[in-house]
């Protein structure tokens, strides 16, 4: 005898199914970049802001962003500049949000309630060199600022830099130069 | 050439990155001390500068950077998956309340039941049962005069919502064209509204006629 067999559509499910996989398969990829780029984040936050909980404040609110955009940020690359930038700016705009706030404070205050400056000669040198060295970035140009944090990261090439901001290296090495410049005649 | 060039000089040359001091730049150096010990002291600066940039962004991130991350990813996740059963729950009730309409729309404007000719349900499927019967022709009159009415617009229609019955596996697609359609008002018109005809103009429903038919037994199957 032939058979009949009769086929129980299951397309909706086999849909889910493979939604389901889809789903699972970029938490994945994005956890193995969490592990990659989350340090990096920390760092150029911590460049910016000198404050190890703002800037793990900063990179953690960076990572949730670029989770949220990890549709379009698959090729390594582009998701590694897209976070630099990122956090970056994020930095930065907590950064000019405390200042604001400091000076406010600041000027709230009275002459004699204001902090003293350093008055013991135990002030370290370097860290005194480390104060005005902060104060110079921060006057950077914020591209220039940018190039001198990520090469400052131990490990990261002028070439990764470059990758990572999307510009040619001859321009990391110019904004490189003009930032070093620029900084030396601050702090000469 | 002075000094003071030479030393402009050695300031460019610090602060490019992998350059190495020009020729005649080294040789001023190795006669002029005070030119050497200004490159010194430069050479010192930036070394500090560089050294002192990657004290800032060489601090290992915290071990809670990580957890922190994976614990607000995971209501995100949560929250985008609880918000699809609510979609499709939400476009398979739209879908039922369409089926549901279509189905009370039908029997409120049955033509086998408001036939004022009296035709039953039976006696309408005698009639395409048995096409060659005497009154099938006049069935099929009765028939289409009783389709038309059916179809056509009435004035008094109730505001209800016309429901589609569809099958579990295009209940998805369904639902997704369903979502679509306050963009269409004209296809949400078509698909809910019966076509608007002229009273009195008849609709041609050709009957199906089988002129060969031929039935066979069942084949034994090869397999055992």
């Amino acid at each position: 005898m032939r058979e009949l067999v009769l086929i129980q559509p299951g397309r909706m499910l086999e849909g889910l199914t493979a939604r389901e996989a889809g789903e699972a398969h970029a938490n994945r990829e994005f956890e193995r970049r969490l592990a990659e780029c989350g340090p990096l984040a920390f760092r150029v936050a911590q460049g910016v802001l000198r404050n190890a909980a703002d800037a793990e404040d900063v990179a953690q609110e960076a990572l949730l962003r670029a989770y949220r955009n990890f549709a379009r940020l698959r090729e390594p690359a582009r998701f590694r500049g897209w976070l630099v930038r990122i956090t970056f700016r994020l930095a930065l705009d907590r950064w000019r949000s405390a200042k604001r706030r400091e000076k406010r404070e600041t000027e709230w205050m009275r002459p004699e309630q204001r902090a003293a400056g350093p008055t013991t000669e135990e002030v370290a040198a370097s860290h005194e060199f480390q104060e005005r060295l902060e104060r110079a970035l921060e006057e950077l140009p914020e591209k220039f600022r940018m190039v001198m944090l990520l090469a400052g990261i131990e490990g990261y090439t002028l070439e990764e830099v470059a990758t990572t901001l999307e510009i040619p290296i001859g321009t990391v090495k110019s904004r490189l130069f003009f930032a070093r410049k620029k900084l030396a005649e601050k702090l000469r | 050439m002075s000094c003071k060039r030479h030393q402009e000089e050695i300031n460019e040359a610090l602060a490019a990155v992998q350059t190495a001091l020009s020729a005649h730049l080294a040789a001023h150096l190795r006669t002029c001390g005070e030119c050497l010990e200004y490159y010194e002291g430069q050479r010192q600066l930036l070394a500090s500068i560089d050294a002192g940039v990657r004290a800032m962004v060489s601090e290992e991130a915290p071990a809670s950077l990580l957890p922190r991350v994976r614990a607000c990813m995971e209501p995100a996740t949560a929250g985008l998956k609880g918000w699809r059963p609510a979609w499709f729950t939400a476009a398979a009730t739209a879908a039922l309340a369409i089926t549901f309409g279509v189905l009370r729309h039908n029997s409120e404007q049955n033509p086998l039941r408001t036939n004022p000719g009296g035709a039953s349900s039976d006696d309408s499927a005698a009639a395409v049962l048995a096409p060659n019967a005497p009154d099938a022709e006049q069935h099929a009159v009765q028939k289409q005069t009783v389709w038309k009415k059916a179809i056509a617009p009435s004035p008094e229609l109730p505001d209800q919502r016309v429901e589609v019955i569809v099958l579990a596996d295009q209940r998805e697609a369904f639902a997704r064209f369903v979502a679509e359609l306050p963009n269409e008002k004209e296809a949400t018109a078509g698909l809910t509204r019966p076509a608007s005809e002229p009273e009195g103009v008849p609709v041609e429903i050709a009957l199906l006629q089988i002129h060969e038919l031929k039935v066979e037994p069942l084949e034994p199957s090869e397999e055992k």
